[in-house]
């Protein structure tokens, strides 16, 4: 395993992760409001690992963009969840899990096209 | 106006009775006797009851009939009887048999100046229309309620005045109690304390503006422990808008908020192994690339050799100084460096790989086609041969550590002869 790999698991593992958390505040777990901003771990992956390594990659750039749409979705389904507009909250979770299918497959297509690539960018 | 004519004409089955004891018939319309297939003459004059219509079924003192007709007559009011199913004789034309019809009658007395009862009209309407209409709506109120009775969760209704006023089976089935346990404010026990005063202000809300309402809560079972449900209600409305009823449901949702609780935690867990792996691979990163630096840069000749035919791996600068001009990574041994086979170098890694003793050799001469000449050169060594080892001490390859001490051992032998001239 390399450097890349598991750089790639981490976010793979954090995003999972974050779903998880997602699912947790809209069936009644604590709300931990850091989690959903840019300190949180998958945004720190974002600002120390996948843009400093792999900037340059359009999927990274892609990846990004898709974190912060699906943190928004989050945010949204939290103020219904509050709001007491469960079944709807709970509804939206569809919207996380296509956002989040998408995010996994630029994913893979990044550590695959990494993978075969000689010229791998990374070096540790 | 001939009032006896008009009379009989009226478009409504009355029959007028005496106020005396066995109720003589006075009158009847053409109606009335249409409606009970008899001729004027054959009833007028004959006691109602016990003549004229006798009902063999009940025994006159029970007859619904007279019992009426005696009120009407004590109290001089009006009175009504239970609507009666009165099925009637199909014309034959209409295909015959009977058809079912309900009526509603009802006893007014007729009085006269100084209030005693002259009269007393029988008026009987046809309510079959809406008798049936009646018996729809009960069987459509059935099926729902038997829908809710089999619903597994909790159906309840509240009326416009915040009064539960039905509760299904499973709320017997789930807390173990009777449903006269849940009237009033008898609900409030079963929920959780910290749940119940948002709860009211809920209910106290959206009974004021009708929204709809979502909630989660615990509620306790018959084993005493708090269930997390998702309450749900909706106002009813009539035709006009206005509200009926509110009708309420609450789901079990505990076992999904434990199952979510738990594969969060899993996946908690996970990012912090995943991270220690992170952290363990960086270290091992870090350590590997100090050894490397001080292997591959020592000032002495360091190989790793793999597996029992001995092939080059990993060779330093010094190593590779030895045969300046020679591939040898991924060749054996006895390929890369033929010269060496008959001088018994190959037989001792052999030993080294099977016995996993270490072999150290000392300024010992080895023929090496250095610069690929076909000329041997004498060249010194003092190095040994190490087993590697896998993980569960299985051996894997040899280490080869050394340096060339070809000038110290030929300075030696120069000193040694100058001595001995």
């Amino acid at each position: 395993m390399n450097g890349a790999q598991i750089d790639f698991q981490q976010l793979r593992i954090k995003h999972i992760l974050y779903k998880s958390k997602v699912r947790s505040v809209l069936y009644g777990g604590v709300y931990d409001e850091n989690f959903f901003t840019a300190s949180g771990p998958v945004g720190t992956w974002f600002t120390t690992v996948g843009m400093p390594r792999y900037g340059l990659q359009a999927e990274m750039r892609e990846l990004a963009i898709i974190n912060q749409d699906l943190n928004a979705t989050a945010i949204n389904l939290f103020h219904l969840y509050k709001s007491g507009r469960i079944d709807q909250a709970h509804d939206g979770l569809k919207n996380v899990e296509t956002k989040s299918d998408r995010f996994i497959n630029i994913l893979s297509q990044l550590e695959r096209k990494l993978k075969d690539s000689p010229l791998s960018i990374y070096s540790s | 106006m001939d009032f006896q004519l008009l009379f009989a004409h009226i478009p409504e089955t009355i029959v007028v009775l005496a106020p005396e004891a066995g109720y003589k018939i006075l009158a009847a319309t053409n109606t009335y006797l249409r409606t009970t297939m008899r001729q004027r003459e054959d009833i007028v004059g004959l006691q109602f009851l016990l003549e004229a219509y006798p009902d063999s079924a009940v025994p006159y003192a029970e007859n619904p009939v007279k019992i009426s007709l005696d009120k009407a007559l004590a109290t001089k009011k009006t009175d009504y009887l239970d609507v009666l199913r009165y099925d009637i004789v199909k014309p034959t034309a209409d295909g015959g048999g009977l058809e079912e019809r309900y009526w509603e009658a009802s006893h007014t007395p007729v009085l006269d100046a100084s209030g005693n009862v002259l009269y007393i009209i029988q008026n009987t309407h046809d309510v079959t229309e809406r008798e049936l209409a009646k018996q729809a709506q009960q069987k459509s109120e059935q099926k729902f309620r038997f829908m809710a009775e089999s619903m597994p969760q909790i159906i309840y209704t509240v009326n416009t005045q915040g009064e539960f006023t039905y509760f299904n089976q499973h709320i017997v089935h789930y807390t173990g109690l009777p449903l006269q346990a849940f009237t009033g404010t008898g609900w409030q026990n079963i929920i959780h304390p910290d749940d119940l005063p948002t709860l009211t202000a809920r209910f106290a809300e959206v009974q004021q503006t009708g929204a709809d309402l979502q909630i989660e809560l615990r509620i306790r079972d018959k084993a005493g422990n708090y269930r997390w449900h998702l309450l749900r209600s909706r106002q009813m409305k009539d035709e006009n808008g206005n509200s009926i009823m509110r009708v309420g449901s609450a789901t079990d949702i505990h076992d999904t908020r434990l199952l979510v609780q738990e594969l969060l935690a899993t996946n908690e867990q996970m990012a912090d192994l995943s991270d220690q792996v992170q952290f363990a691979y960086q270290q091992a990163e870090t350590e590997r690339k100090t050894l490397e630096r001080l292997i591959m840069e020592s000032p002495a000749f360091f190989c790793i050799i793999k597996g029992p035919e001995h092939r080059y791996e990993l060779i330093n600068q010094n190593y590779q100084k030895l045969f300046p001009n020679r591939v040898l990574v991924n060749k054996t041994v006895a390929e890369a460096l033929p010269e060496v086979v008959d001088q018994g170098f190959i037989d001792i890694l052999d030993n080294v790989y099977k016995t996993g003793k270490t072999f150290m050799a000392e300024e010992t001469l080895i023929k090496l086609d250095r610069y690929d000449n076909h000329q041997l050169e004498d060249v010194y060594l003092t190095f040994t041969y190490q087993p590697l080892y896998k993980e569960d001490e299985q051996i894997i390859g040899i280490i080869v550590f050394g340096y060339e001490v070809t000038e110290q051992v030929l300075l030696k032998k120069k000193l040694e002869e100058l001595g001995n001239a």
